[in-house]
């Protein structure tokens, strides 16, 4: 949460609400280009004084060179407005419901994006210089930072200042109150999902022990409901075992284990097991691993069930005709897992959310209505906590997708 | 006398060759930004539409002015 700068075009991110935007006062542009528009009178003036002074007869310019050259002046000017009017438009101040964003146009090649996330803002003041300021009403915005190692962020020109003071300290307010808010949801969350877990998988239990025979003969009809109810239980441990995870690693309480293990065999025996649901949907699993070495460090149960069938299982649920290809290769420092299918891809706008929590896809809740969006979130946080990076690629609607893993060697 | 009237011009030609130049490098390097960070569609089409234009007239007046003064000299 540190202040970020970087030099591309700022965009806000998925769940990220604009609250103001603004740019400097026009004073500050009349200002910069006063001196260059009134310069645009220089060579005028210069042929006025020379001809005041008899300079002008000594020497013979024709009408036509005085012209052209006070127009090539002119566009000189033209140029030099254009140039400054671009640097006064394109830089921006922004607030936004989780942070301060300043984007700064430097002359024509440097574009220089500060954000200031509210976690790390502790004050704002203002100052006002001189008679034009506080007359036209505008002047200097300080944002002052709680962490020493922190820049301050400064900027002149800002018109209404004291309103732009009152609108960042509001959503700051609202930022720490939504912060401490989400804290102890997350913690009650938290609670309330262990408990759940404690009495489903005791349910789940009774309900297998029912469904499996080890009690006396019993009617086909309260076998069938005893069968259904812990098909819906299993379900329910699942959804509550995702919402755990992804607490677990938001407050970061994720245990992983940290042992070497060989990733071709755990590809190769996921995809042996998943081939038979593969084909039960009339979808061919293709499985392609190459001579290398394939050998990694982590938690091989959390990757193999969270990352990798996941993956997986997604292609063959979101896949209704086709192939899902596995690919496995190796390099010099990773290896790289790709799983891909023909069904029924993503959009650019669900690729934004697809890895966040929660986040279902249009198409999904069509496909797979049972989703609880939590699996690629958990696989991301799982990949991520190894060191490595998962991301995805779809040409679009119906044009199937790429996913891919790519975790650092042993 | 004739050589220094045709030097002149031909100083007239390359300073309006270099300005024309500059006009346009700086036109699309301006416009670049315009596209790429304004984020009025408006905002971009007014800014280069009176950057073309005045461009425009001045270079158009200076070519006028330079065959004028190829005639006077």
């Amino acid at each position: 949460m540190m202040q970020t700068r970087h030099t591309q075009a700022f965009h806000l991110d998925a769940e990220e609400a604009l609250v103001l935007k603004f740019r400097k006062h026009w004073f500050v542009l009349v200002r910069d280009s006063l001196p260059t528009a009134l310069a645009a009178f220089l060579p005028p003036l210069v042929f006025a004084a020379a001809s005041a002074l008899g300079l002008a007869q000594a020497v013979y310019v024709p009408a036509s060179l005085l012209t052209f050259t006070n127009l090539a002046w002119f566009l000189v000017v033209w140029c030099t407005l254009s140039l400054i009017w671009t640097n006064y438009y394109l830089d921006l101040w922004m607030i936004t419901d989780k942070r301060v964003v300043s984007i700064d146009q430097v002359g024509l090649f440097h574009r220089e994006v500060t954000t200031l996330p509210f976690a790390n803002v502790q004050d704002v003041t203002v100052e006002k210089k001189g008679i034009i300021q506080t007359l036209l009403n505008f002047g200097t915005v300080r944002v002052q930072t709680a962490a020493p190692t922190v820049k301050n962020m400064s900027v002149e020109g800002i018109p209404r200042p004291e309103d732009l003071r009152d609108v960042i300290l509001k959503e700051l307010g609202e930022y720490k109150d939504l912060a401490v808010a989400n804290r102890r949801q997350e913690e009650l969350l938290h609670t309330i999902s262990h408990e759940v877990k404690g009495h489903l998988t005791k349910s789940q239990a009774a309900l297998a022990s029912i469904a499996e025979g080890d009690w006396d003969a019993k009617p086909g009809s309260l076998h069938s409901m005893a069968e259904t109810a812990l098909s819906e239980t299993r379900r329910g441990v699942s959804t509550v075992m995702d919402i755990l995870d992804s607490s677990n690693f938001k407050r970061g309480t994720m245990a992983l284990a940290n042992e070497p293990f060989d990733m071709k065999s755990m590809v190769l025996d996921l995809t042996h097991e998943l081939k038979n649901t593969a084909q039960e949907r009339g979808l061919t699993l293709q499985t392609e691993a190459g001579n290398g070495d394939f050998r990694c460090v982590g938690d091989e149960s959390k990757l193999r069930n969270e990352v990798v069938r996941n993956l997986i299982d997604n292609a063959i649920r979101y896949t209704k005709q086709g192939s899902v290809q596995v690919a496995l290769s190796s390099t010099k420092s990773a290896v790289r897992l790709e799983v891909a299918d023909t069904g029924v891809g993503i959009t650019p706008e669900d690729m934004r959310t697809l890895f966040t929590e929660g986040g279902k896809g249009k198409n999904s809740r069509d496909v797979n209505p049972e989703s609880t969006g939590y699996g690629l979130f958990i696989a991301k946080q799982i990949v991520n906590a190894h060191g490595g990076n998962i991301w995805a690629e779809s040409e679009g609607a119906g044009k199937g997708a790429r996913f891919f893993v790519e975790l650092p060697r042993e | 006398m004739e050589s220094g009237a045709s030097l002149v011009e031909l100083a007239a030609w390359i300073v309006f060759g270099g300005i024309l130049l500059l006009t346009a490098s700086l036109g699309i390097v301006l416009a670049y930004h315009w596209f790429r960070y304004a984020m009025s569609p408006a905002a971009t089409a007014i800014a280069l539409s009176a950057y073309v234009t005045v461009c425009g007239l001045l270079c158009f007046g200076m070519f006028g002015a330079l065959l004028a003064l190829r005639s006077a000299l």
